[in-house]
């Protein structure tokens, strides 16, 4: 069903800002922007200017706060690209595996899969990142890094809706007859999986990619946010947000340095389910 | 009654598992408190692992901690001095209980009114509105909320107390921005499950019959509707939980969200171990009470699955 082309504008605005900040963030260090961890105490808690520099203001220690929003996209982008590329990694051929061989296999990992769904996974995975933390020194040894560790963690967060939705696909492709064709030919599960499931998934990957990524972001927010997340020096968006929540006070007026990085952080996010909704709708 | 005792027998492996699996990796994890840059006198180390029972074998330290577990005692907390996690439990517990409660109520009180709203004015201005604000709503993080609400009430407006805990008045706001973001789920929801009945035959024969619009939503659609809108619980029990532990945070309630972030943050294992078994079994039930729920609504249900 074509949607309404009235409603057509929203999604294009929605593309629209997405590429034109990916594109920013991409370009952060060429831009003529200030270094985003450069302090100035003479320059402290000065207002969005709009016109000219500071141009979204300055935080309490005196860094200019575009910058740092601009470099908090790199973070916050890629971290909500990769944790749902991870969450697809683990999710498809999870679900497709159970979809493809049925019966009791099926049975038993979709099981696996609902007593996973009644588990507090966020807080499950805090606890277990939590200790994690003790091996800092091990990992680091082997090249992983906690930006990395969180990549893997976040993913595991939102794999479970993947798998389940790769089942459901792979149950009616397990039914058409090139499926039944190539099976007959001799080929084995793995094959099977590999050359004729895992790519006729792809359309129904693409809509769960542009599901997930917007709940990724939020969650990254969320933990870096508490402090369990992205560490500084490093900038994303959940650790503005919170520099700027913790800023708030009724004696001097900061509210843009909580304002600047929520909004962009919304808007993204308001894009990313925009477009999620259309292709949902689409599909 | 059968698959009702499963699913009971299911949660009680499942939080098993989780105390087994949690009592395990924080016994292989070798941090905690001891090893801070500060080192006892090897007398003094001895008598803190034994009064921790860090000195018997991993087995006997099992039973020690599932026998205790299964009354709700966790064992003294390692950051907390000389204060037992199970009373930490015990005092966060109503505080969490409180705001989760406020929060469903909120969703639901906004969500279901405001989704049927919605299908009733289907493709016209309320319906739109609707759609857009819950559209918004998924889309600002919690803590925005909670810190615009905060500048707002309680700095500019001086209405609402910015944070703590005390009467109904300190809890009014993290309520609100604890559910707004499931009212909006709701709303939609609400509005998609109303539609579809809407549409079907015995809505068209009551409406053929005469009976008054108003009427016709509150005894005939909103039953039916409230099927999968009532399924929709369980996962929101699992996000009222992740989102409380950011809004006890920025509302300094003294909850279990805010003490296991603590926990998370100062390596207090024992705690965090507690309030993620307390956490799983809160979750457990809740879905439980769902599916209850559900049997009631829709006779059909019968096996659950």
């Amino acid at each position: 069903m074509k949607p309404p082309p009235r409603r057509r504008w929203g999604l294009r605005l929605a593309v629209l800002f997405l590429v034109l900040l990916g594109a920013a963030a991409l370009a952060a260090p060429w831009l003529p922007l200030a270094d985003p961890g450069e302090m100035d105490f003479g320059q402290r808690l000065v207002a969005p200017q709009w016109t000219q520099a500071p141009v979204l203001g300055t935080d309490s220690k005196g860094r200019d706060l575009l910058a740092r929003t601009l470099w908090g996209a790199r973070i916050s982008l890629l971290v909500g690209l990769l944790g749902s590329a991870v969450a697809l990694a683990v999710g498809l051929p999870y679900g497709a595996w159970a979809g493809l061989k049925g019966g009791r296999v099926d049975r038993l990992l979709m099981r696996l899969a609902d007593l996973l769904e009644g588990l507090p996974l966020v807080v499950v995975v805090l606890f277990l990142l939590s200790i994690l933390q003790e091996y800092r020194g091990e990992l680091e040894a082997v090249g992983i890094g906690r930006i990395q560790v969180f990549f893997v963690a976040v993913g595991c967060l939102f794999w479970l809706p993947t798998a389940r939705v790769a089942r459901a696909e792979a149950l009616k492709l397990r039914a058409a007859a090139f499926v039944e064709a190539a099976r007959t030919s001799g080929a084995g599960n793995p094959r099977l999986l590999r050359r004729h499931f895992l790519p006729n998934l792809v359309p129904a990957a693409l809509v769960m990619l542009t599901l997930t990524v917007p709940r990724v972001v939020l969650m990254e927010a969320f933990l870096s946010f508490l402090g369990l997340g992205v560490d500084p020096p490093a900038v994303s968006w959940g650790l503005l947000a919170s520099e700027g929540l913790a800023a708030l006070n009724p004696l001097v007026d900061s509210a843009w340095l909580l304002g600047v990085p929520a909004t962009a952080l919304a808007l993204t996010l308001l894009s990313l389910n925009v477009i999620g909704d259309h292709l949902r709708d689409a599909a | 009654m059968n698959a009702l005792l499963r699913r009971l027998a299911a949660l009680l492996l499942t939080l098993l598992a989780v105390h087994a699996l949690a009592f395990l990796l924080v016994r292989a994890a070798r941090g905690g408190p001891f090893d801070g840059d500060r080192t006892f006198a090897p007398a003094v180390e001895a008598a803190l692992r034994a009064e921790y029972h860090l000195d018997e074998p991993l087995w006997r330290q099992y039973q020690r901690a599932l026998g205790g577990a299964l009354i709700g005692d966790f064992g003294p907390s390692m950051s907390y001095r000389d204060t037992e996690v199970g009373t930490i439990l015990r005092q966060a517990l109503p505080v969490s209980l409180g705001l989760g409660l406020g929060g469903l109520t909120t969703a639901l009180l906004l969500g279901l009114p405001l989704g049927l709203l919605a299908a009733r004015r289907r493709g016209r201005f309320a319906d739109r509105g609707v759609l857009a604000a819950s559209t918004l709503a998924l889309s600002l993080p919690n803590f925005v909320l909670a810190g615009a609400a905060i500048a707002l009430f309680t700095f500019r407006l001086g209405w609402l107390p910015p944070a703590g805990s005390g009467g109904w008045r300190h809890l009014l706001m993290p309520c609100i921005c604890l559910g707004l973001p499931f009212a909006a789920q709701l709303a939609r929801l609400t509005r998609t499950a109303a539609l579809e009945v809407m549409d079907s035959d015995a809505v068209r024969v009551a409406r053929a019959k005469g009976v008054a619009e108003a009427r016709l939503m509150r005894c005939h659609v909103l039953p039916q509707a409230l099927v999968p809108v009532m399924a929709f619980l369980g996962p929101a029990a699992a996000g009222l939980l992740t989102g409380s532990l950011v809004i006890e945070q920025v509302f300094a309630l003294p909850g279990l969200g805010a003490h296991f972030v603590q926990a998370a943050l100062n390596r207090d294992y024992t705690l965090a171990l507690g309030i993620t078994v307390s956490y799983t079994a809160l979750l457990g039930l809740m879905t439980f009470a769902t599916d209850l729920l559900l049997r009631r609504l829709d006779p059909r249900i019968q096996s659950l699955s």
